[in-house]
């Protein structure tokens, strides 16, 4: 299983790759300093779109559908987690939105 | 004008240093830079990061595959970093007309700017490329502003001189004085308009008949 430590910051590609996902489910006006917002994001996409869920965090972890079919949605819910934390997707967001990548 | 001409910031253990660059290799940064948002702007991850990887490579010397294995915040901060070091800080009326895309001329070459510019410095103060290629874009921004309106003002003044400036009026039977146009950056801005206070009570009440006709016509024409 992946566990926090196989979780490293992307480089530019991955990140904007997943930049693109989630922007979608992002507001610049959440808080960074606490993970409220990381449950807001997941809240968001059960809403709308279920599988970018897996999509980012394939991204985050290099795992394929079969690898990660295999984990508990608990566990799941961790990587994505320390995923979208180790990534800092305010920033990440921000920083996309700066380039105009995302609107 | 003080200004900030080199930085160093730390990359894990590394220190990179950056620097202001002079106005030509200013002008090869900012096509990069260009080719960093057009890429962003077609929304792929695999150009764009490409990109800035070419704009990082240009202005800090570091390879594509020391860049391609750091973390995206550390491209992010080099980035905003070179960006930050490199801004043109002159606040120019000819740098705030939002640039029209023009169709290539059949005489086009890259680097064609750099050139374009050059000649105009070089021919109005008579330095050399050398010196020209070494000008702080601050300096050189506001120079060929100058240079431009010293320009417009001297065409300005052969146009009165000519015939073709008073063309005759069938109107009002006479030649009336037409002004050379002036660029979009010598224009001033228009002013706004005041925000007129109108009363609730000034609102027209019952029924709005139109009286003008327009009604009817449009109705005979369908």
């Amino acid at each position: 299983m992946p566990n926090k430590s196989s979780i490293s910051p992307l480089g530019m590609e991955d990140a904007l790759r997943l930049c693109g996902e989630i922007s979608p489910f992002v507001e610049e006006s959440y808080d960074e300093l606490s993970v409220d917002f990381i449950k807001k994001i997941v809240d968001k996409m059960r809403e709308v779109d279920v599988d970018v869920y897996l999509r980012c965090i394939q991204i985050m972890t290099s795992k394929t559908d079969e690898e990660l079919m295999k984990l508990q949605s608990l566990d799941i819910l961790e990587i994505f987690i320390d995923g979208l934390r180790t990534n800092q997707i305010l920033s990440l967001y921000k920083f996309g939105r700066g380039l105009r990548y995302v609107s | 004008m003080d200004r900030l001409r080199e930085k160093t910031i730390q990359i894990g253990k590394q220190g990179i240093r950056l620097e202001r660059f002079g106005l030509q290799r200013w002008m090869e940064l900012e096509k990069l830079s260009e080719a960093v948002y057009e890429a962003a702007g077609v929304g792929n991850p695999h150009d764009t990061a490409e990109a800035i990887y070419r704009y990082l490579t240009a202005a800090s010397g570091l390879s594509h595959e020391y860049l391609s294995d750091l973390s995206w915040m550390d491209v992010a901060m080099l980035f905003a970093e070179i960006e930050n070091l490199n801004a043109c800080r002159s606040d120019l009326p000819i740098l705030r007309v939002a640039l029209k895309k023009q169709e290539k001329a059949p005489w086009d070459y890259p680097q064609r700017e750099w050139y374009s510019m050059a000649n105009m410095l070089a021919a109005a103060y008579g330095w050399t490329l050398d010196i020209i290629a070494e000008l702080d874009v601050d300096d050189a921004f506001p120079l060929v502003q100058e240079i431009l309106t010293d320009e417009q003002l001297r065409r300005e003044w052969e146009w009165q001189t000519t015939e073709i400036s008073y063309p005759y009026n069938k109107a009002t039977k006479t030649q009336e004085f037409r002004p050379l146009p002036r660029p979009e950056w010598m224009i001033p801005p228009a002013p706004k308009i005041k925000n007129v206070k109108w009363r609730k009570e000034w609102m027209p009440v019952g029924n709005v008949v139109d009286l003008s006709g327009m009604l009817d016509a449009k109705q005979k024409l369908n």
